[in-house]
């Protein structure tokens, strides 16, 4: 007979941080309250997310499965775990990697718990997480209780807080770094995990540490909160240090970091951050999550502003031993090789080897090292190879690996004279592909296959091109091959397509009655200098014309470009007219008895809805005065970046002003086909009829986008710096985005 | 001893004719026509993974795959929610929709050539190392009661069991028949048993 199994609380009872363990056990507690009915649905809600339990798409229980919208019975349809979310609906747990580092025993864990709680798959996001899907909320304690025996936790990894704190994979073999930022990381994420400071945020807050300012891996340019590694000399000795950064961040308006302070020590970074995070906690908006990033708060205050509360602030902590001896700990950070380095010989390459090296190999700062990525296609990885990943990070470097902010695996440490065999062994996991980081290596977040907000298929898109683009990948150009492409399913941006050469993210269009999926065009993003610079939105193309717009942008950058210069500055020259001329041809749609693949997503025959829609009585096009205001304001809203780009911010802001009224405009034609052309009259009967009703309001975004309009009529003639204009096209860009959902909505009520 | 997450994988006879991903279409016209007796909830697409879940249909009570594991494609059942009865009541359950789900498989109209399951190779999963860590102890205890559902459900046969070798694996048996039953003799006979 076998044993009594007892359970995995008491099987890893002496496994756990007593801490963790004990926590563990509350949010079980919990979760029976739950069901119950003996704690809140929205309080239950925020403490799972706080827990990394987040919800999946269809979890409200409806689904339109192609024919018709259907609702999903749930054994316990009753009970729910937040508003709107079914109890017994499959969910995602996200669980946080800080710096992306995990250890063999550690991997060999994943793999396990996502055989039993989930589909047997790994996903990597783009923030270093591991992300499992189809969880069962009731399976959460023990999976958390498996993590926490190896030192894993997923608290904070969503809600409120400080998620994941990210790195370089490259830190500590960089050749360009300051110095290894693999320690700070660990000890930033550590000394705020679950700090009584970090608990009442109005959003989300996400920190990045970078070795350098130059290179991309970073990318504390899109975070709330980024250092950036640098030395100083004082009195013949050498300091460390880090530039601190504020109020990045990508979304549906993406901000830059600013430098707030230029040089802290690296013993004042933790009580840096604790002050950061109480003036966040302290004024960041609450009541409005749109505007409640920290990013919303520096602008309103002003860089200075804030960096003066923070000093302030800082002044005022009460001392805590751990900010030096956290940082002390990083002197005992070791991340060493297996074995000696040795170079690589002369003798038999397998096949395909020469073509991994280059692509796939980055030779270390220590001689006779590498660092070699694995390209993952979607960051999708098996048990199996999980498990054997282990081994093979055993057998050739230290034990342990890294995961990438591009959804790939990194083995760091491997001796030179070692790649052939490495090579060799990655074939039967599948893992041997060449063009890590090339166009063929697509990030894509996952869209509609999972998440709730998904308006595009991201992760079919991005497998279509994969699949194209790694056919072609032998034959394609050196500068083609250098490009970026990275797919969001909306605009929240969780794909980072802002700092791609070539980036995209979903939205829809009504065409003949039916809903077409498409995608935005969004190039010359820039993913050096730690995204340095983000990409402008150029105009949106049916799905499946997207691989038109790949080969067709790749195709002229190749031909086109002048000695030396890169996507960005052949984008910049061309100028944003011509690219948009170049995809104009790439924009229309055929009716739907011609061609009805336009009118399902990559990977889902299912008809693209947004619901249920009728079918039209027409076999060509009927275009309302709707659909031309919308068209109108699209094109004003184009004006608007091409004056950004010539540095006429005026003029970019009252273009950009104008088509959010334009727009608005369309709409009321629905309802009164004499609109004025008076913005005062146009925007009153905009607030009256789909403001005030709510007939304009996004679901999850709600008045937002409204109000974007109500500002810009109040205050766009104060527009008085780039940035400001910037954001203002932004908004615009977003409004007319709105309109067109909204009008879709209207469209399919019965 | 109270097996649970119980699993069975059918192999596929010989091989697909067809792009994997052709089982999209079909796993999408399953949810829409109610093909199978649970609650469908999506269709999930893996064909990028390496030797992965291949195609997969999330249900509410069992998840569905076109599951490429160790290369060897076979369509996998993977129960999720408790299952209550004997051992052999809660086999015949999780056997039975598979065999319904290979038999609707076999005739669509879509899927050309037709792909054929075998009734006779399967493997039987515990996705619980809780109670059924990947050992001889386990190993011990599921397999008289395995034989003992094959018995009653493939009266007459011969059967060879084979367990997991990897002990980091699941727990699992392949079982190997001498006869192979016709899926619809199959549902029938698992109808008496469930
Ligand atoms: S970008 Fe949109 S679709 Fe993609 S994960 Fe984020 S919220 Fe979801």
């Amino acid at each position: 007979m076998v044993k009594m199994v007892g359970s995995w609380k008491e099987r890893l009872h002496d496994r756990m941080p007593a801490p963790l363990a004990e926590e563990i056990d509350v949010f079980e507690t919990q979760i029976e309250m739950r069901k119950q009915g003996k704690l809140d649905e929205k309080v239950f809600a925020e403490t799972r997310l706080r827990r990394g339990a987040y919800g999946q798409r269809y979890d409200n229980g409806q689904r339109h499965d192609g024919v018709r919208a259907r609702t999903l019975e749930f054994p316990s349809n009753d009970v729910h775990k937040g508003p709107d979310t079914k109890w017994d609906a499959p969910g995602m747990m996200r669980i946080k990697i800080p710096f992306g580092y995990l250890n063999a025993e550690q991997v060999e864990l994943l793999a396990d718990i996502s055989e039993e709680y989930a589909d047997g798959i790994s996903h990597i996001t783009t923030r270093q997480d591991i992300q499992l899907h189809f969880v069962n909320i009731e399976d959460t304690p023990d999976l958390m209780r498996r993590l926490a025996s190896v030192g894993i936790t997923t608290r904070e990894a969503c809600g409120n807080s400080i998620r994941n704190v990210t790195a370089c994979v490259r830190a500590g073999v960089c050749r360009g770094e300051s110095f290894d930022v693999s320690p700070y990381a660990h000890a930033v994420a550590h000394y705020l995990l679950g700090h009584p400071d970090v608990q009442d945020f109005g959003r989300k807050f996400k920190i990045a540490l970078s070795g350098c300012q130059h290179e991309a891996c970073g990318l504390t340019g899109l975070h709330d909160g980024g250092l950036i590694a640098k030395t100083r000399v004082v009195d013949g000795q050498q300091e460390r240090g880090f530039g601190v950064y504020i109020g990045g961040g990508l979304g549906a308006v993406p901000f830059q970091a600013k430098l707030l302070f230029e040089f802290v020590d690296e013993r004042e970074i933790l009580p840096t951050f604790q002050a950061i995070s109480r003036v966040y906690a302290r004024l960041g908006e609450k009541r409005n999550r749109a505007r409640a990033r920290v990013k919303f708060l520096v602008q309103k205050l002003g860089v200075e502003e804030f960096r003066r509360l923070v000093i302030e602030e800082r002044e005022s902590l009460p001392e805590d031993a751990r900010w030096t001896a956290m940082i002390d700990a990083t002197r005992e950070w070791a991340d060493d090789p297996l074995k000696p380095g040795a170079p690589l010989g002369e003798g038999n390459r397998p096949e395909g080897f020469e073509a991994w090296h280059r692509s796939n190999v980055y030779a270390q700062r220590q001689p006779n090292y590498s660092l070699v990525t694995l390209r993952v296609p979607l960051g999708d990885l098996t048990a199996t190879q999980m498990r054997q990943l282990a081994d093979l990070s055993r057998r050739f470097v230290n034990g342990s690996l890294r995961l990438s902010v591009e959804q790939n695996v990194v083995l760091r440490w491997v001796s030179n004279a070692d790649l052939p065999a490495l090579y060799q062994a990655l074939r039967p996991l599948g893992l041997e592909m060449p063009g890590a980081g090339s166009i063929a290596d697509i990030t894509a977040c996952p869209g509609t296959d999972t998440c709730k907000l998904g308006i595009a298929s991201s992760r079919g898109l991005a497998r279509e091109l994969s699949r194209r683009l790694t056919a072609q990948y032998d034959e394609l150009d050196s500068v083609v091959k250098e490009l970026k492409i990275k797919i969001s399913g909306c605009f929240n941006a969780c794909g980072q397509h802002h700092v791609a050469d070539i980036g995209f993210y979903g939205n829809s269009r009504t065409v003949g009655g039916y809903t077409v999926p498409h995608f935005q065009v969004v190039l010359g993003g820039q993913w050096n200098e730690n995204a340095g610079a983000y990409g402008l939105a150029i105009g949106a193309v049916p799905s499946r014309r997207i691989p038109e717009v790949v080969q067709l942008v790749a195709e002229r950058f190749r031909r086109e470009r002048e000695e030396g210069e890169s996507f960005q500055q052949y984008i910049r020259r061309i100028g944003k007219k011509e690219v948009k001329s170049m995809l104009d041809d790439l924009k229309s749609v055929p009716g739907y008895q011609a061609d009805r693949s336009f009118y399902s997503d990559w990977g889902d025959p299912r008809e693209f809805s947004l619901g249920d829609i009728g079918v039209g009585e027409c076999a060509g096009e009927v275009v309302s005065l709707t659909d031309f205001g919308l068209a109108d304001a699209e094109r004003e809203v184009f004006e608007a970046q091409v004056a950004l780009d010539e540095h006429q911010f005026r003029e970019a802001a009252e273009r950009a002003y104008r088509s959010m009224v334009e727009a608005a405009r369309g709409l009321i034609k629905t309802k009164n086909i004499d609109i004025s052309s008076d913005p005062e009259v146009i925007v009153s009967d905009f607030r009256r009829d789909f403001h005030e009703t709510g007939l304009f309001h996004d679901k999850y975004a709600g008045a937002k986008f409204a109000s974007y309009l109500f500002k810009a009529h109040r205050s766009w003639a104060e527009v008085s710096s780039e940035e400001s204009a910037h954001q203002l096209v932004e908004e615009a860009q977003l409004f007319i985005e709105a309109a067109h959902a909204c009008y879709q909505r209207m469209q399919q009520r019965p | 001893m109270e097996w649970q997450k119980l699993g069975v994988k059918l192999e596929l006879d010989g091989e697909l004719g067809f792009p994997i991903h052709e089982f999209i279409g079909e796993f999408h016209r399953f949810i829409q026509t109610d093909r199978l007796p649970i609650m469908l909830i999506d269709v999930h697409d893996y064909s990028h993974v390496h030797q992965g879940p291949g195609i997969l249909l999330v249900g509410d009570e069992a998840n569905l795959s076109i599951d490429q594991t160790d290369g060897r494609v076979g369509l996998h059942v993977a129960y999720k929610r408790p299952l209550g009865g004997t051992t052999g009541q809660k086999l015949a359950r999780v056997l039975r929709l598979a065999a319904q789900a290979a038999r609707a498989l076999e005739r669509s109209r879509h899927l050309k050539p037709a792909p054929a399951f075998r009734s006779d190779r399967f493997t039987v999963v515990v996705n619980d190392r809780l109670s059924a860590p990947n050992t001889e102890e386990t190993r011990a205890t599921f397999e008289p009661e395995l034989r003992a559902f094959v018995a009653e459900a493939y009266a007459g046969v011969e059967c060879a069991l084979e367990p997991e070798s990897d002990p980091r694996r699941l727990f699992g048996m392949r079982v190997a028949l001498s006869q192979r039953p016709t899926f619809d003799e199959l549902i029938k006979s698992l109808a008496t048993l469930q």
